[in-house]
């Protein structure tokens, strides 16, 4: 029988044969000396070929052939053992370098970090999990060189926008893949609603207590096993797993605050805003010609219309519509196990208020994994299930927004949101729409419930070769509800509005694996893998409405006079081969090659199949006699140097797109017409990346390693919805439509100043340059896409900002000017923009970005901080509405603090810093209104104290430490950007929630 | 070992079967909310479908650029550019238009819409030339046929009315816009055609529509027949300055279709109904399903609503001359306190929209497109100018009877003049969207208020703004800044001084 498995599985391998012999078994546990599992050893009989790897928990289990009794253990970093072979050995290998251990999990193979031929960083969450953020993506910021992450907005549970060396894709689909113990899962936004830019993040269903660590894949050598989805780089996170021994029992609780990071576009009081709309409307008459006093009698007459003192005084709308958040924040776990059966159970429970006073998330979760081991079969599995609750506030240029009605065109000093008797009035609202109002009475709410599910069956076959079924299923169920009060402006022509969605995505994954692990003559070691995975993906959703509510009181649709209903099936599915073999000679030489193909339902049937490659190899260089030998080896510790090269892909977000359609539901006269929605696009096909990484690791005495990696990302067929000529009939296209490279450097620094018993120190610094760069558009040097104030252009990056260039105030006439930027290059200027031409002014990509960590522990205190920090970027203030000096705007609503009387040019000839100040003047987008993203951000720190083990121990604990942390805690910036440094990654603001400061207390308690 | 034979059986025939079954068929899935654009239109039925599709989007939804056509702002852009409406402040939907202070950063568009409704005309026009259509009669077939190519003149006609110069400044020289007879590829870019060329394709496209006899003779709530082609061509050559045969068509309506005038009772409520008496075309606005929720016209102009725009102190003045006026009950005054601070009791509030019978909601409510009124004004106005001064008098006497049966006004072939014709057209098609084109067309000069004195409801406006002709440069918008920017031929042909 054995025969013919080896014969059929040949099919799938180049024919590897062999022969089993008559053998005994061994078996047992390789730990290091602090008792910890030592992971992937070489466990070999000697004098054989006949070798395998520990696992993950440090075990092994090896065939001995008869005649042979002795079984060597070895592994990069570690000193080599020999042990006599039996049953339940227990080795224990001596650390040779406590720098090198890293473990890099790339999902399909964990690594020592010194034999990975790619470029990874690995962080543990130990050391940030008393951070206050919701998200893990936000636990990444500043630790992991050439990783951006921002939020489009500040409040809970919004989500998140994570960069890996950059943006690859001019589409959506710029945030990485996460694979979560091996299995891709489903991230971003899952909210069908826009009035609130925050979204809802599916990520933010996982409690990132449940994380043991977190990999993040930058280059092709590991990521071009994810093949098509893979070009944005990989997050592989690992969740918790039970250790055997004795149980163990730890409780956590924190409680904290926050308000923004940031003073956030202050504006001007009732008083200072008076007086400035008092100049514009006399600066009107006066430049009509009229008299000083006349013009002052005009203005006197109608300042009253757009800046009248309530009669309860000026109103500050932040004390209505703000307040200070609030967090608290509860965790159990429970883990134990014996050799065969290990454990791991949580339960968690967050509440987080926002600042805006509708925004809030709530969120419990718990997990579950357990791993169990009998005799040749290993099984894994874990579940987790979360719900999370988020109410949010809406946002940009929603007429309810908050922020928007804080701090631009929804409210003013002079409006005051009640009537004499107490009633909510919108008299005075400058948007017709009493933001308090919205806020109290209105709700926007949205559920997200989440089961993610993953088996995996292991067999162990022999002979180094191990076979491996895992099934995932990942269930996510969103409910989001909008309700527009009867009461409320929105809701009240309509007698109340009740919108709801309820939206579920199933994605049932398949992995068929088959490894082999083997070491020949001591000195060969192999590790290859082939497999076949599927991933079936559901969308389906029922949105339904109703209208008319005889009582506010009963917003369910069972009330509701009118109802509507519509529903849909989104459906996507991938079908994936793939392989890689990595090999090494003597822990010297290092070679992976790696190889998939991924079939995909949303590209047309002569374009879906993509297949993605990649080679890598790297050389240790310390390893070498002639090294050795020399000075060399007593500065370096080790050395090593790496290269990869590979391709993998990005895939359409859309997933019909190549078809050319009708669509219904164009109603008219009672009846359901129809319309053509979209031209057919058959060569629609994957967005491909190629991917090149030259790397060097260097350790310096055990004290010092400095990692360095040079990239270069090529993308080609870029995807992008392209505007097209409206004429058409139609908005976008979307279309494969160019080339773009990222191309940078990043330098990791980890120093251990102090490694004492009771005190230590370490200290890591990172730093990444990109350079973004559009290379071809539409096959050509001279493409361009204009998008509002954004253009994408060949030899710019991307998100570069169009617009006109402002020369600063005209002497002669108080109005802003412009440089003509004309075909001659002249620097001329003009008053009048449409003299002159945009040009490209800045752009949203920083320089340098990096992050500043410290770890610092002494006797029972820990201290841990993260500064971060990014230059030479742009941010763009696109609250254009604003920015006229005077246009319709600036009379009606908040006026920016920016506007400073005492900067406004008066008369001719005054070389002043801000325009004259007019009634009707209109906005102009320049270059006036970019501003700096240069910031150093004091990310996170926490602080912390444990209890002498002595002193609990007499309470029967094990641990108890106290500890308070905060994240954005100081910013410094230029005094000019009073936008958040961090705002969201188009780098166009309008009126989104701005990064939060948030402070915690918290006690951590185990038994 | 039998356990493990079992296994390993297993193992490899799910592996087999897992490579088998995912091969391409599996990955072949198919939208559930939309059909192959090659089978869209094969049957009368799916014609029928399309030609619904065609008339929603002359009527527009919520969205952004639905809103755009007749839902909302073409309705608007022809009236508070002008002197009888306005907006009640900054801030409002109408506002841009109103102010006239846009750059083509942030100007207004109507542009997407049309050119929208113009590619599901053309579809049905191609389906049809391709003989794709297999069942349905050659009639019912013609009728679809023919109504998509007055939807497609009425387009075409309403783009070149907002984006070219009015005809007779340069005999239609200058820029129109780009004329679409097919549903092009999308990656095409247009060019702008002349005025004159837009012209000659609209006259052209009604022409063959009304002689090809395939379009109903009938009344046909809500659907194009051959009178909305008439009714649309009479208006045509009027704005292009031929009044003989404005005039021919007007009279051809007036005497020969089944339509006749409300009656002074009937006219204060006729506005609620649907299919009425001199309703030639209307869009259907029949519930929640196919409206335009809270950015329809009717919401713009309700107090009750987002209270948007009201007539100004002029055409209150314009209107007051004669107390006894039936168009005193299409304006209301106010009723909110706040309202009623500002405007007194004044009528300032157009209840032309008032909500449909019987919906108790006035964001549903059909829109006029064709009254026989307007036919009427057309047909006095083209005669006048065509020295037919007796045909000018006897077209307009109706609306003005009409209007005050007891008027002590004479009005005959001796004291009519071209003033006293706009004045009724004014008062009578006020708030449906024509008093801005009609000045612009008429060289009339648009007086908002010359000084604060007599400013009356106007809020404080920009010297530019506060009265011009057609030869500002805003009085015809720019071409979209989003065109402009993905079409690089157009890029070279934006209107002056933009």
């Amino acid at each position: 029988m054995k025969k013919r498995v080896m014969l059929t599985l040949s099919c799938l391998f180049l024919s590897i044969g062999f022969i089993v012999a008559q053998t005994t078994k061994a078996s047992g546990t390789v730990v290091d000396d602090n008792g910890e599992p030592v992971i992937s050893a070489s466990v070999v009989v000697k004098g054989t070929t006949v070798g395998t790897v520990t696992d993950l928990d440090g075990k092994f289990s090896i065939n001995v052939p008869d005649g042979k009794n002795t079984l060597v253990f070895t592994l990069v970093g570690m000193k080599s053992v020999e042990a006599k072979a039996a049953s339940n050995m227990n080795i224990v290998m001596e650390n040779d370098d406590h720098i090198l251990s890293d473990v890099v999990v790339t999902g399909y193979g964990t690594f020592k970090k010194s034999s990975f031929t790619g470029s990874a960083s690995s962080l543990t969450t130990d050391k940030i999990k008393d951070v206050p953020v919701v998200s893990v993506a936000d636990k990444l910021a500043g630790a992991v060189s050439g990783v951006t992450v921002t939020s489009t907005s500040g409040q809970p549970g919004g989500a998140e926008s994570v960069r890996i060396r950059g943006m690859g894709s001019i589409n959506a689909g710029n945030n990485p893949l996460y694979v979560v113990d091996g299995v891709p899962i489903q991230s971003g936004n899952s909210s069908e609603f826009t009035y609130a830019d925050s979204g809802a993040s599916l990520l933010s269903t996982i409690s990132s207590s449940d994380i043991e660590s977190i990999t993040v894949i930058k280059d092709a050598a590991a990521a071009s096993l994810y093949g098509s989805r893979a070009a944005n780089g990989v997050i592989v996170i690992t969740t918790k797993q039970g250790v055997a021994g004795k149980t163990r029992v730890n409780l956590k609780a924190d409680w904290g605050f926050s308000n923004f990071a940031i003073d956030y576009r202050p504006t001007l009081g009732g008083q200072e805003r008076r007086d400035l709309l008092y100049a514009g409307l006399v600066n009107l008459k006066t430049n009509a010609g009229q008299s000083d006093a006349q013009a002052k009698t005009f203005a006197n007459s109608e300042i009253d219309k757009y800046a009248a003192m309530p009669a309860t005084g000026w109103v500050d709308w932040k004390d209505l519509l703000l307040r200070n958040g609030s967090r608290a924040n509860y965790e159990a776990n429970i883990q134990g196990g014996n050799d065969k059966t290990k454990f791991f159970a949580s339960l968690g429970y967050t509440d987080q208020e926002g600042v805006s006073i509708q925004s809030g998330f709530e969120r419990y979760s718990g997990r579950v994994n357990v791993t169990h081991k009998a005799e040749r079969f290993f099984i894994e599995a874990s579940t987790m299930i979360s719900s999370a609750k988020q109410t949010l506030s809406n946002e940009g240029t929603s007429f309810a927004s908050p922020i928007m009605a804080v701090y631009g065109i929804g409210s003013s000093p002079s409006y005051y949101p009640y009537d004499k008797d107490g009633n909510y009035t919108r008299v005075g609202a400058p948007l017709n729409s009493n933001p308090l109002e919205s806020a109290k009475l209105n709700y926007n709410k949205n559920k997200t419930t989440r089961s993610l599910s993953n088996i995996s069956v292991a067999y162990d076959l022999g002979a180094g070769f191990n076979i491996r079924e895992r099934l995932s299923y990942d269930f996510i169920d969103t409910r989001e509800n909008i309700w527009w009060d009867p009461r409320s402006n929105d809701g009240r022509t309509a007698g109340g509005v009740h919108q709801i969605v309820d939206g579920e995505r199933t994605t049932l994954g398949t992995q068929t694996q088959l490894t082999y692990i083997q070491t020949f003559n001591k000195l060969h070691n192999v590790d290859a893998l082939v497999a076949f995975e599927t991933e079936d993906f559901k969308y389906s959703y029922l949105y339904t409405s109703g209208t008319g509510f005889p009582t506010y009181k009963l917003p369910e649709l069972i009330n509701a006079s009118v109802t509507s209903a519509e529903s849909n099936i989104n459906r996507s599915r991938q079908a994936s081969y793939l392989g890689r073999v990595n090999y090494d000679y003597a822990s010297k030489y290092y070679l992976g090659i790696s190889l998939r193909t991924d079939g995909l339902s949303r590209l047309s049937s002569d374009n879906r199949w993509g297949t993605f490659w990649s080679l890598s190899g790297s050389w240790r260089l310390s390893q070498e006699n002639f090294w050795q030998g020399s000075t060399l080896a007593n500065l370096f510790s080790d050395a090593k140097v790496r290269a990869s090269y590979g391709t993998n892909g990005t895939r359409p977000d859309a997933f019909y797109d190549y078809f050319g359609v009708y669509k219904y539901g164009y109603k008219y006269d009672g009846v359901s017409g129809s319309a053509e929605a979209r031209q057919a696009n058959p060569n629609l096909k994957w967005e491909k990346n190629f991917a090149t990484n030259i790397g060097l690791d260097l350790s310096f005495k055990d004290i010092l390693t400095l990692t360095f990696d040079w990239y270069n990302r090529d993308t080609e067929d870029l995807l992008y919805d392209v505007n097209v000529s409206q004429v058409t009939g139609f908005e976008t296209r979307l279309a494969n439509i160019g080339k773009m490279r990222n191309r940078g450097f990043e330098v990791e620094l980890k120093s251990n100043n102090i490694m004492k018993s009771d005190f230590s120190w370490t200290t890591s610094l990172n730093l990444a340059h990109n350079k973004n760069e559009v290379l071809k558009l539409d096959d050509s040097e001279e493409g361009q896409y204009i998008n509002g104030a954004r253009i994408t252009k060949v030899g710019h990056p991307l998100y570069a900002y169009y617009a006109y260039e402002y020369a600063g105030v005209d002497p002669a006439t108080g109005k802003e000017s412009f440089y003509i930027n004309g075909a001659d290059n002249s620097r001329e200027t003009t008053t009048d923009q449409t003299k002159a031409n945009k040009t490209i002014i800045g752009s949203y990509n920083p320089d340098i970005t990096g992050g500043l960590t410290n770890f610092i522990t002494w006797k029972g205190f820990d201290l841990g901080f993260t500064f971060t920090f990014s230059l030479g970027g742009d941010l763009y203030d696109y609250a254009t509405w604003l920015q006229s000096n005077g246009g319709a705007r600036n009379y009606n609503a908040q006026v920016p603090a920016y506007y400073k009387l005492e900067d406004m040019w008066q008369k001719a000839g005054d070389n002043a810093k801000l325009p004259q100040y007019v009634f009707g003047n209109i906005n102009v987008q320049s270059s006036r209104w970019m501003m700096s993203s240069d910031h150093l951000r004091l990310k996170n720190l926490t602080f912390g104290y444990t209890l002498p083990t002595k002193v609990v121990r007499k309470a029967y604990m094990e641990k108890v430490r106290l500890y308070a942390s905060g994240s954005n805690i100081f910013t410094w910036k230029s005094k000019d950007t009073y936008l958040d440094p961090e705002s969201r990654v188009d780098g166009l603001v309008t009126f989104e929630t701005p990064t939060l400061r948030s402070f915690t207390f918290g006690i951590e308690i185990g038994f | 070992m039998k356990m493990k034979k079992i296994f390993n059986i297993l193992l490899i025939s799910s592996t087999l079967i897992f490579l088998v079954s995912c091969g391409n068929e599996w990955l072949d899935l198919k939208p559930n909310d939309a059909v192959d654009t090659e089978d869209a239109i094969s049957s009368y039925e799916d014609l029928v479908t399309a030609k619904a599709g065609m008339y929603d989007g002359l009527q527009g939804n919520s969205s952004l650029y639905g809103r755009s056509y007749y839902a909302g702002r073409f309705i608007y852009y022809g009236e508070v550019r002008a002197d009888d409406m306005q907006s009640v402040s900054s801030g409002k939907r109408s506002s841009a238009l109103y102010e006239m202070r846009y750059t083509v950063d942030d100007a207004p568009q109507i542009w997407l819409r049309p050119y929208d409704v113009i590619r599901r005309a053309n579809n049905i026009i191609k389906a049809v030339d391709e003989g794709k259509v297999t069942t349905g009669t050659a009639d019912q077939i013609g009728d679809i046929y023919n109504q998509a190519l007055v939807v497609r003149a009425l387009a075409h006609f309403d783009l070149v009315r907002v984006y070219g110069k009015p005809y007779d400044m340069d005999n239609g020289e200058s820029y129109g816009v780009p004329i679409v007879l097919t549903p092009i590829e999308s990656t095409d870019l247009p060019a702008r055609n002349s005025v004159a060329e837009v012209y000659t394709q609209v006259i052209k496209d009604l022409t063959d529509a009304i002689n090809s006899n395939k379009l109903s003779k009938e009344k046909s709530t809500g659907y194009v027949n051959v009178w909305v082609a008439k009714s649309l061509l009479s208006r045509v050559y009027l704005y292009k300055g031929d009044n003989e045969n404005s005039f021919k068509l007007a009279e051809d309506v007036i005497k020969n279709s089944p339509y006749t005038l409300w009656t002074n009772s009937e006219y204060a409520s006729a506005w609620t109904k649907e299919g009425t008496s001199e309703m030639i075309f209307e869009l259907v606005n029949f519930d929640s399903d196919d409206w335009s929720d809270r950015e329809f016209i009717g919401y713009l102009y309700n107090e009750d609503g987002y209270e948007d725009l009201i007539v100004t102190s002029a055409f209150s003045k314009l209107l007051n001359e004669d107390p006894n006026d039936v168009r005193q009950q299409i304006v209301l005054p106010s009723v909110k306190e706040a309202n009623i601070e500002l405007y007194g009791k004044d009528k300032v509030w157009i209840n032309k929209l008032p909500g449909r019978a019987g919906a108790g909601d006035f964001r549903i409510n059909n829109i006029p497109v064709f009254r026989l009124s307007e036919v009427y004004l057309n047909a006095a106005e083209a005669a006048f100018k065509n020295n037919d001064k007796k045909n000018a008098a006897t077209y307009l006497l109706p609306i003005v009877t009409r209007a005050n049966p007891k008027t002590t006004e004479v009005i005959n072939e001796s004291n009519i003049t071209l003033e006293r014709i706009s004045k009724e057209r004014r008062k009578e098609l006020v708030g449906e969207g024509h008093r801005f084109f009609d000045a612009m067309r008429n060289n009339e000069k648009v007086v908002r208020y010359t000084n604060d004195d007599n400013r009356g409801r106007h809020y404080l406006l920009t010297e530019d703004a506060k009265e011009f002709d057609r030869t500002y440069f805003r009085a015809i918008l720019p071409i979209p800044i989003i065109e402009v920017n993905a079409n690089s031929t157009i890029a070279k042909q934006q209107n002056p001084d933009y």
